[in-house]
Parts: structure tokens; C-alpha cells; sequence
């Protein structure tokens, strides 16, 4: 009950993005076809939203697969993502030996890679969800490691005075505590989640957005691509939201956020 | 500075005024370094079981550190500590302690903080849940036993510190100046609060405080600790009358006390 | 003393004005920029030849080649103004017109078409049918892509029953080497020279054969570009015309050229020779039909562009495409010419690679 008046409430205070999107979305409707731009070049909200609905079972066949690399890549961030972290936490030989791979894992443009793992995978779902991971691990660990390290040194003597054990303290103090941490580390990694999976697409598929958007832009046919650029922006916003909304769900102990107070909650 | 003549009577003295047994509580020779720096030098005392006893000195003369080594929490560099006849390894389920700040876990409720040792313990939770509202109860928060921290003030969430150091049936409680954080109205309150829940509850405590009034006011025993070197200076038996009324606080034998433990701490000032 | 100086300070820029070479033109060259559809391969080693022997340098041009990533995606840089000239299939080129892009074709190349879809011999894909369940690596800048659709509908193969893998150009010949995909669309002089170097062998389904008749790559760019520069245009055609007559009848040596002015196939094996040597020989059996022979290197055949339109119009409903006549101009075309022995040769010599007639 009250997750939901929390979501009624968030939608409540969408007034002014909604409205400054829509008052966005005339202009360019207006100036389009005033200076006569050519769809091919730009086309207009209105064309776009055509093809979108004329062409939404197309749409939709694509999005899905996309979808769920997406999803599953980003589960995969997360539990690999956390893993690692719990690992440089406890173990300063794991610390000393996998940090410096990490980093440099980081610092090779992961689309670099992309065409490797096409060879290496083939264009089927494990390169998309592989890139995906790559991309997406290094923000939730880092994330994690410093949510689990940056408890209060105080509490952490308090607890060790009430007896815990280490996994104790792990569980019911370093966890809780780096939860704000987490679903920082996830909103950042479900934006990179999607990139690699469009990003796999782009240099090899046989379905997906990505794969959309290459066919209508061989096509020469701008429309459908913007068509496909929207459902994936759409898609990536609702992602977004709902891990929002589960942060909303699951933090509920700190104050309200900058956000909130900015809208006045 | 060490094996005071006064010490060992003082404990007698303690232990005859309360009818008292022997003590819990051995400290002997306890020594602390940080490599060169000597934060502790050579400090012995007993405690005596139920006995309420102040370490009274200004910041940065190791009453703390010393706390947390009965605590468990550090270790001695030299000498040891005895509870009940064993040396303090560790944290130990006989010990309970409260912080300076509250230290709550911001996300559980009251009730799951108090409730904090008892999972730490695993000891099952069902019978210990009836002794923490009764703590919350005693402690007259009860009504807050859902609430979050964060709907706390101060100096409730600091009872609930209390009754959190409580839970487990502890037989000495530490408390490291847990009132300093609080604002003056408060803190006598508190200290009142504290004698209340204590008379319920009989444990041997010993208080951490640099206010030499709180010192005197709680107290049976005071011990006086110094800087440079860090090590007790002095011992003080309190001796007014329980239950300690607020009135107290102005009569001459109350602050006859306060001048004596105010020129001992002056005195080590000096050394 | 001050005229003494004087005069030796003439003396000195006169004598200097005298040693100077003598510019041939007036003014310094124009900068030209054009594109090729696809990666610099043997069948638009003219271009290379043309800039190498100065062909448009005497013509007062410098011209800069670009690789491109397929006819598709000529169009719309050639528009834009990235590009002056571009290199793309006709069929691809008018389809851009239908989308209100302002391309008109100033020189002919492929008058037959080399597009369509290519896999080794041994999966034995003959038929437009046989494609059906099977999965087709695609470029999708690349003409062969933006004219499926066509080759659907002619064909009237179900296109749901294709599986389309979206590959990049390189990725796209090494794919099919490596036997990941069956077969692939590609244009005829881009993926067989690296089949025919390795000994390999190939079943081609051309377009062509099954009804999308269309007159392949030209020169192509903006209206306004032939209105403002006609003399631009006229230097431009003639300077790779004069490359591509090269081609014909220098083959050795324009493999020399073309490996000099590439940076990729420099250091290669004697396998790069054969790749150039067969793409060049695919180039120009593509060109050799009677009109050009009539009227010259780069006419395009007035019959074959109105084809063209129609078939772009019919298969692939691009409403709105302007009249064939808009869309090409052979007025640039035609200079260069080759005499009928020279013909006979060429013909002799690379009749073998002309498209499998259909």
C-alpha cells in the first residue's frame, strides 16, 4: 500500500518533465515541417509515432530479445559486480591481485572488444550479455566495496562488542549499510547494460534493437530507426524507474533525497 | 603512580559500604603502547560485583582505551585483565556497552536494535524479545518499540543504546562518556534515568566520564585519571547516600567531593 | 647608391620570376573530395590510377579518396556536402531520391549489375529459393541490402524464412571464409577476388537474373554541384575515365599502382596481387556492353536508367522518385574512348568474368 502511494506520489510530481517533454516534442513537430526538413534527415514526432504504432509487433519482436540480454546482463553485473567486491573487502590478497586487472579491464574500450567476442561467441545472445557484464560490473563493485567499507568504524566496534562475527557483520551491518551504494551502482549499470547489448548488436546480429537500427539505417529509412532509437529510450527509462522504485522500496530508513525535497515531498 | 595505598581500601571500603562480595573485575598492570607512545601506562584496580565506578579525567588521557580493553575491543600490551576469574581475550558475553553515540543501525527498528546482541549471540529471539520490551518499557519508550532511528531524539535513541547493552543480561556494564553527547538538561536527566535502571537491574558498572559532577553524582567510587602519564592518580569513595536525589547536587557533601576530585585533576595537570 | 640597390632588388625578383616554373593553370587546384561504396578494392583501382598518373591533376583537381561502407551509405554524406562525388549503385542511388535526396549520376561504371547473393560452391545455394531457412549475412549500408527488398518481391521468396545476420564489411568476407554464414549479399567484384585468391569457388544468385534489372555503380552528385561546377563535373569524369581506360588496358601495372596508393594491401602476399588483379578484371567486364563501346567510357544508356527507375519504383515502392531523365546526365560522359582493337582485347581477356548469364 504505501509503495504504491509512493509511486502514485512520484507520478504526481512528473507535472513538469512531462510537460517540459511535451512542449519539447511541438517544437520539433513545428520547426520540422516549417523549414521543411527532410524525413530522412529528421523526421517529425508525429512520423515517428506512425511507425511506431503501424510497426509495433516489428518493434516489439526486436525489442525483446534486446530486452532480456539487457536484464540478464545486468543481473549478471550485479551478482559478479558484488561478488568481486565482497572479495576485495575480505581478502587483501584478492584485493592486491585483481585490482589492477579490473582497472585495465576498464581502461580497453569495451567496444574494442566487441568484434572479439563475436568471434569468439558467435552473434547469439552470450556475446551481447558478455559485453553487457564487462561494461557493467566495474561500477557495482566499486560501489559495493566502498558501501561495505565505509561503515562507521564505531559501529562496526559496537558490533564487535555485541560479539558478531564477521559474516555477521557482514550481513547485518556492511550489507545494509552499502544498500544506498547498490542501487547507485545498479542505475549506473543498467544504462551501461543496455549500451553493451546494442553495442554487441551494432557490430553483429540477427535480431534486437541494435540489429533494428542498423536495417533501417541500411534502409536508408530514418523514421523506423528513430522508431527504434524511442522504444529503446523508452525501455531504458522504465529500467531506470522501476530500480527507482525498488530503492524506494528497499531504502527506507534515510531521509528523503535531494530529488524529493527539489519536488517538494 | 601504581599500587596506591588507598586502592586496596578503597575497595574494601566500597565493598563494606554496599555489603558487597569480591571482585568481578581484576585489572593488573595493564600497560598500552602505539608504538613509542605510551597511551596507558601501569594501571591496576579491582571492581566489586554491582559496584558503580567512575574513571573521571580530561580527554586524551586513555580512560577509553583502557575501557575498550576490558571491552575486548584492544588488547593490552602489557598486564591483564581478569573477568570472573578469566582473562579478557576478547568480546565477551558477560559485558555489555554503551558508546558515546547511540551507534543504531538506521535501518532496523527499535526493537530490532535492542535485539541486536541477541542475533549477534544467536540466542533465540522469541524469549528475548519479552525482556526488551520490558528494557524499552523500564526505560519508558516503549511506545517507540517500531519506530526507526531516525524518529528518535538524542536522547532516546541513547536509552535505547542502553537497554541495547542490556539485553543480553550482561553482569558488567561499560558505558564510555555516554551522556557527552547530550545536551546539558538531558544529560542530568539521563543520569537520573540511568541510577533508576540500574537499581532495577544490579550490574557492576564502570563509567567513563570527564564531568566531574556526573562522576560524583553516580557513583560509589571515583577514580581519578591523569595525561602525561596516563595512569590513575587518585581514588575517591563516594559516600552519599542511594538512591541519589537531584537535591544532592547542593548540598556540601556533594561538592566536598567535587573540590577533592577537582584539585586531584588539577593536580595531575601538573605532572 | 640607393638606386644600385634598387636595381640589384629588381634584377633579384625578375631573375627569380624568370627561374620560377610557370604554373600550367592560373590558379592553384581545386580540392576534390569523393567517396568509394565500399573498401578500396581491386574494382575501383581506376580512381587510384587516375590520381596516381595525374589524370585529374592535369585537369587541375586534387582529388582525395575515401573507403566507403556501402552504396547506402553514400548518399547521404554525397548530399550533405561531405563528399563531391560518390561511387554508388544506381538502383541504391534513385531509391535516395524517392527520400527527397537531390542525387543526379554524371558517369556511368557498371552498366551490368554485379549485386546479389554469393556462397561457396559447396552449400550449393543456386536458386533464390534456396534461402529460405538459411542465414544471410548482410552490410546494411550496402546496395546489395537496400535492394532486397526488391529481390523479395520479384523473387517472391518469403522473407520471414530468411535469417538476416547484420555483419560489417570486412566481417563480411571473413565470415563467409570462415563458413559462420552460408551465404551472404555483397556485390560480385567485392567478395569473389578473395574467394577466387584462396582457390575457393562460388555460386552467385545475381539480382539481375531474377528481374531487378538496374545499371550498378556510377558517379554520382548533388544537382546543384552540376549546376554551379558543370566544368568541375566535366574534369572529374574525364580524369577517371581516362584511370579507368588505363585499367583496361594496363592491368599489370595498375595492380602495381593500386598497391602503391593503398596502404592495406602494401606488404601482403602474392595472394593480394590476385585479389586486386581479379577485382579489376570483375571492374571491367562490368562495363563492356555495346553503348559504351558506341559512345564512349561512362555513357549510361538512357534504356537502362529509365529500367532502372522502374524496377526502384516497382519492387520497392519508392513513391516519389523523379523521372529517370532528372536523375543521370551524359553530357559529362563520352570523351574517353577505346578503338575497337583495343575492344576486341579487352574483351578476350576478361570474358570469362562476366556474371553467369541469366
Amino acid at each position: 500500500m504505501t509503495a504504491l502511494l509512493a509511486l502514485a506520489r512520484r507520478l504526481g510530481s512528473l507535472d513538469w518533465p512531462l510537460g517540459a517533454t511535451l512542449a519539447l516534442l511541438l517544437a520539433w513537430e513545428v520547426l520540422v515541417r516549417a523549414l521543411g526538413v527532410r524525413s530522412i534527415l529528421l523526421p517529425p514526432p508525429s512520423e515517428i509515432l506512425e511507425v511506431i504504432v503501424l510497426r509495433y509487433d516489428f518493434l516489439l519482436a526486436n525489442l525483446w530479445p534486446s530486452l532480456y540480454m539487457t536484464v540478464f546482463g545486468f543481473l549478471l553485473s550485479v551478482v559478479g559486480g558484488v561478488f568481486i567486491a565482497i572479495l576485495i573487502t575480505y581478502s587483501a590478497i584478492v584485493r592486491k591481485v585483481l585490482y589492477p586487472i579490473i582497472v585495465i579491464s576498464q581502461v580497453v574500450p569495451k567496444i574494442s572488444i566487441a568484434p572479439l567476442l563475436i568471434v569468439w561467441f558467435g552473434t547469439g545472445a552470450i556475446s551481447g550479455l558478455l559485453l553487457a557484464f564487462l561494461i557493467g560490473f566495474f561500477p557495482m563493485t566499486i560501489n559495493a566495496a566502498a558501501g561495505f567499507q565505509a561503515v562507521d568504524e564505531d559501529i562496526l566496534k559496537m558490533a564487535r562488542a555485541c560479539m558478531g562475527s564477521r559474516w555477521q557483520i557482514f550481513r547485518s551491518i556492511r550489507l545494509p549499510h552499502a544498500m544506498p551504494y547498490l542501487f547507485s551502482g545498479m542505475k549506473i549499470s543498467i544504462t551501461l547494460a543496455i549500451i553493451g547489448v546494442v553495442v554487441s548488436e551494432f557490430v553483429a546480429s540477427q535480431e534486437g534493437i541494435g540489429y533494428l537500427i542498423k536495417l533501417a539505417g541500411g534502409l536508408l529509412d530514418t523514421p523506423l530507426m528513430m522508431a527504434a532509437i524511442t522504444v529503446l529510450s523508452i525501455t531504458g527509462l522504465l529500467l531506470y524507474a522501476i530500480i527507482a522504485w525498488v530503492e524506494g522500496l528497499v531504502i527506507y530508513w534515510q531521509s528523503p533525497s535531494f530529488v524529493e525535497v527539489a519536488q517538494g515531498a | 603512580m601504581s599500587g596506591h595505598p588507598r586502592l586496596a581500601s578503597g575497595a574494601a571500603a566500597a565493598g563494606a559500604a554496599s555489603g558487597r562480595r569480591a571482585a568481578r573485575l581484576s585489572i593488573k598492570s595493564v600497560r598500552r603502547l602505539y608504538g613509542e607512545l605510551e597511551a596507558i601506562r601501569d594501571v591496576s584496580f579491582d571492581v566489586a560485583e554491582g559496584e558503580f565506578l567512575s574513571v573521571l579525567g580530561p580527554s586524551g588521557c586513555g580512560k577509553s582505551t583502557l575501557l575498550m580493553m576490558v571491552a575486548g575491543l584492544l588488547n593490552p600490551s602489557e598486564g591483564e585483565i581478569i573477568i570472573n576469574g578469566d582473562p579478557v581475550r576478547g568480546p565477551r558475553r558477560e559485558i555489555g556497552v554503551v558508546f558515546q553515540s547511540p551507534l543504531l543501525l538506521p535501518w532496523r527498528n527499535v526493537l530490532d536494535n535492542v535485539l541486536l546482541p541477541i542475533e549477534m549471540l544467536r540466542l533465540p529471539r522469541r524469549e528475548y524479545q519479552e525482556r526488551a520490551r520490558a528494557l524499552l518499557d523500564m526505560a519508558k519508550i516503549h511506545d517507540f518499540a517500531g519506530r526507526l532511528p531516525k524518529e528518535l531524539s538524542g536522547g532516546m535513541r541513547q536509552r535505547v543504546a542502553i537497554c541495547r547493552a542490556l539485553v543480553h543480561d550482561p553482569s558488567i556494564l561499560l558505558m564510555d562518556e555516554p551522556f557527552s553527547a547530550l545536551d546539558a538538561l538531558t544529560r542530568d536527566e539521563m543520569g537520573l534515568e540511568l541510577l533508576r535502571i540500574w537499581h532495577h537491574h544490579r550490574k557492576t558498572v564502570i563509567f567513563v566520564t570527564h564531568s566531574i559532577r556526573e562522576a560524583a553524582f553516580l557513583s560509589d567510587r571515583v577514580l581519578v585519571m591523569g595525561r602525561r602519564p596516563a595512569t590513575v592518580t587518585r581514588e575517591l569513595a563516594i559516600e552519599l547516600p542511594r538512591p541519589r536525589l537531584i537535591d544532592m547536587m547542593e548540598g556540601d557533601a556533594f561538592n566536598h567531593h567535587v573540590r577533592i576530585l577537582r584539585k586531584a585533576i588539577e593536580a595531575s595537570h601538573e605532572t | 647608391m640607393r638606386r644600385r640597390r634598387f636595381l640589384q632588388g629588381a634584377a633579384a625578383i625578375a631573375g627569380a620570376g624568370a627561374l620560377a616554373p610557370i604554373p600550367r593553370l592560373a590558379r592553384a587546384a581545386t580540392a576534390v573530395k569523393m567517396t568509394l561504396p565500399w573498401l578500396p578494392l581491386g574494382t575501383f583501382s581506376f580512381t587510384f590510377v587516375a590520381k596516381k598518373l595525374g589524370f585529374w591533376e592535369k585537369r587541375g583537381l586534387d582529388v582525395t579518396i575515401d573507403r566507403g561502407f556501402g552504396s547506402g551509405k553514400v548518399c547521404l554524406p554525397v548530399d550533405q556536402g561531405q563528399y563531391d562525388f560518390g561511387l554508388l549503385d544506381m538502383g541504391v542511388m534513385m531509391n535516395c531520391t524517392s527520400k527527397a535526396l537531390d542525387l543526379v549520376a554524371i558517369a556511368g561504371l557498371w552498366p551490368r549489375s554485379p549485386v546479389g547473393i554469393f556462397s561457396l560452391k559447396e552449400f550449393n545455394i543456386t536458386k533464390p529459393k534456396d534461402l529460405e531457412g538459411q542465414e544471410v549475412g548482410f552490410d546494411a549500408g550496402s546496395g546489395d541490402f537496400q535492394l532486397w527488398p526488391a529481390f523479395v518481391k520479384a523473387t517472391g521468396i518469403d522473407d520471414g524464412k530468411v535469417k538476416k545476420v547484420m555483419l560489417d564489411g570486412p566481417a563480411l568476407t571473413q565470415a563467409l571464409v570462415e563458413r559462420k554464414i552460408k551465404a551472404e549479399g555483397n556485390f560480385l567484384g567485392s567478395i569473389a577476388p578473395s574467394l577466387w585468391a584462396q582457390g575457393m569457388e562460388l555460386n552467385s544468385i545475381f539480382y539481375e537474373h531474377y528481374g531487378i534489372k538496374t545499371f550498378s555503380n556510377c558517379f554520382a552528385c548533388k544537382r546543384s554541384t552540376i549546376e554551379k561546377k558543370p566544368e568541375l563535373c566535366q574534369a572529374f569524369a574525364d580524369g577517371a575515365m581516362e584511370g579507368l581506360k588505363y585499367v583496361y588496358l594496363n592491368p599489370e601495372k595498375s595492380v602495381d599502382i593500386h598497391i602503391e596508393s593503398v596502404k592495406e594491401f602494401q606488404g601482403g602476399s602474392a595472394a593480394n596481387r590476385d585479389v586486386i588483379k581479379y577485382g579489376q578484371a570483375v571492374s571491367t567486364a562490368l562495363g563492356l556492353v555495346p553503348s559504351v563501346k558506341e559512345y564512349g567510357l561512362g555513357y549510361m544508356d538512357p534504356a537502362l536508367v529509365d529500367a532502372t527507375r522502374r524496377t526502384v519504383e516497382t519492387y520497392m515502392g519508392a513513391k516519389g522518385t523523379p523521372p529517370a531523365e532528372s536523375l543521370f546526365s551524359d553530357k559529362f560522359a563520352g570523351k574517353i574512348k577505346l578503338t575497337d582493337a583495343e575492344w576486341a582485347e579487352v574483351e578476350a581477356r576478361v570474358g570469362k568474368y562476366m556474371p553467369a548469364k541469366g
